[in-house]
């Protein structure tokens, strides 16, 4: 790897269901095939970046991989989000709780692809009730899961729903590779909110800083979400998508780091978004032929970081 | 407030109604624009050479470049390079004050960077260039980029300021708390030890990496506070400065017709000085290594 080379990693949210089970939204979802459709949108995926060969981050809720209701751990949760978990491990259909079979597609390009962790249950910080306590063991699960799967260590975590208030009790048990909101930190209120969307039509998208934590742990900020689905201004984001994700690549210098994360499940709302995005991939990956880039994922980024300081004096 | 501008016009060495405006100035010369604007009216000079001072942040380094740029052949600017010009960066990026390891990609990069905009700096530093006179360049970031200042600065030499671990560490605490998005994830208000320690260790392993016998001379805070004359002396001759009249009483240190305070002699008892690279070599080992 090159310091000096742009970079972009990119990282998924994968969650199916997990990431909306205390709310009607995965019902609505299950309904509208969305979970059963992101199958295909997976063999897409996989063979955009295997033709590629481009490298991604891939944040796993762990009980992805759980073969039945018996295997998930419940005990740290508050237990009206246990509760949830387990109406949702009852009611949902397999294709919305349950990862194996994605999974194995993924591991066809396991050369490619940085594991992490996305928690166990997809806990999130400001859930009612959750301790520092339960959501540490919430992801130590998912490591421990993960790890026992995949036989390989985990090394970067993504805070569901961008939420990392516990990020200091994580840290000093794991001190990993945590993602973090570009916004982290910041009380935007609805005036600088509509500055800043004002602004997506000029600026660039932020660049991803790395923040070297107290326990050995290391922050990386996102900087584009790759997602215009939804919502009433669905034209106009993606819109925006487009035009922020070429400015981000026509605009790269040496040094620069951009972070592009999204969920898979996003690209099986519509075709268009899904093409969006392999084009997306077929642009860096041209790039980085052409040596004008790098992609990497979370741990390549912080472990060549760390290199540099790693030596013997 | 008055003992406030009275203080800013001291460190300058000037008058308060001189000392208060050369402070306006400096702080506007930090801008790019308003660089470019003065350099308008100010011609270019050459130095005689470039010379560094580097080590940690809060090791000392401001107090012994002023003893140094009292010598009557050196030149040098009020504040440190990397706030004076665009060319080199501090690597703070505005969360880090004093801590710019927290932004580890950033350093890795400006290391691996191996271009240095010679023309440009010394262009930007021109209001404090003297024809005929070595410039002595002071921040702290220098640390991380010797080789490279090697390349664009041929037989430039380097004062490296080390001091102790724990005096650093404390410094750094009084002096500097962590800002924005920082002091968000660190949800404190003041750094903590352990990036603080990885950090003396980042500085002090870098400068042994890329150490040269030739030209890096390492002057132990400690050592100096207990005996400026003396520290002076070694550093003046690794310059190849010419001897000059130098003495110190009464926490006054005489450097030919100047006179810098040096307090806090207290702070050198019991500290083993790292004056050698073999000294420096050995405390470095016994931090624990960054993790």
């Amino acid at each position: 790897m090159n310091a000096l080379c742009p970079k972009i990693v990119i990282s998924f949210d994968f969650e199916l269901g997990w990431g909306v089970l205390d709310s009607p939204l995965w019902r609505k979802r299950e309904a509208d095939s969305l979970y059963l459709d992101l199958r295909q949108v997976f063999d897409h995926l996989i063979e955009a970046f295997s033709e590629s060969q481009i490298r991604t981050t891939w944040a796993m809720v762990g009980s992805l991989l759980a073969k039945s209701e018996a295997e998930l751990d419940l005990e740290h949760l508050p237990a009206s989000y246990r509760d949830s978990v387990i109406s949702f491990y009852r009611e949902s259909h397999e294709t919305t709780r349950g990862g194996l079979d994605l999974v194995d597609k993924l591991q066809k390009i396991d050369d490619l692809v940085e594991i992490a962790s996305h928690t166990s249950t997809h806990i999130y910080a400001e859930y009612p009730g959750v301790t520092a306590a339960g959501y540490v063991s919430d992801v130590s699960n998912s490591i421990s899961v993960l790890e026992k799967y995949f036989g390989r260590s985990v090394r970067s975590l993504v805070f569901p729903r961008d939420q990392a208030r516990f990020n200091n009790d994580v840290a000093v048990a794991h001190p990993l590779n945590f993602r973090l909101n570009p916004n982290f930190g910041k009380k935007i209120g609805r005036l600088n909110r509509m500055i800043n969307g004002a602004g997506r039509f000029y600026k660039n998208v932020p660049q991803s800083k790395v923040i070297m934590g107290a326990h050995g742990e290391y922050y990386q900020t996102g900087s584009l979400y790759f997602n215009w689905s939804g919502g009433k201004y669905e034209s106009i984001k993606k819109y925006l998508t487009t035009l922020q994700s070429k400015r981000m690549l026509s605009e790269m210098t040496d040094g620069d780091v951009y972070h592009v994360w999204l969920h898979p499940f996003n690209l099986a709302e519509s075709r268009e978004h899904l093409e969006q995005f392999l084009k997306f991939i077929r642009d860096i990956a041209r790039l980085r032929d052409d040596g004008m880039l790098e992609v990497v994922t979370m741990d390549d980024l912080v472990g060549e970081c760390k290199k540099e300081f790693f030596f013997n004096v | 407030m008055i003992n406030r501008l009275k203080k800013i016009a001291t460190r300058h060495g000037l008058p308060v109604y001189l000392g208060v405006p050369y402070e306006v100035f400096i702080r506007l010369y930090a801008f790019s624009i308003f660089r470019s604007l003065v350099r308008v009216f100010i011609s270019p000079k050459q130095p005689m050479r470039v010379d560094f001072v580097i080590g940690s942040y809060n090791s000392g380094t401001t107090i012994i470049k002023d003893a140094i740029a009292a010598h009557p052949s050196i030149c040098s600017a009020p504040i440190e390079g990397d706030q004076l010009s665009g060319v080199i960066s501090n690597n703070e990026c505005g969360i880090a004050p004093r801590a710019m390891m927290v932004n580890v990609c950033e350093v890795v990069k400006d290391r691996r960077d191996n271009s240095v905009d010679t023309e440009k700096l010394i262009s930007d530093l021109r209001p404090w260039l003297v024809k005929g006179k070595i410039f002595l360049e002071k921040s702290i970031s220098n640390t991380i980029r010797i080789n490279k200042l090697r390349s664009a600065f041929p037989g430039s030499k380097y004062i490296c300021v080390t001091r102790s671990v724990d005096g650093v560490v404390k410094g750094i605490k009084k002096r500097s708390k962590p800002a924005g998005v920082l002091r968000q994830i660190l949800a404190q208000d003041a750094y903590p030890d352990s990036i603080l320690l990885k950090q003396w260790r980042m500085f002090y392993s870098l400068v042994i990496k890329d150490y040269q016998d030739s030209d890096v001379h390492f002057v132990s805070y400690e050592k100096f506070l207990e005996s400026p004359v003396e520290e002076l002396q070694k550093i003046f001759e690794f310059m190849g400065l010419d001897e000059i009249d130098l003495a110190y009483s009464d926490d006054l240190l005489s450097v030919g017709d100047k006179a810098l305070r040096i307090k806090g002699r207290e702070k050198s008892n019991g500290i083993n000085y790292l004056g050698s690279y073999a000294e420096l070599l050995s405390a470095v080992e016994e931090v624990e290594p960054i993790v």
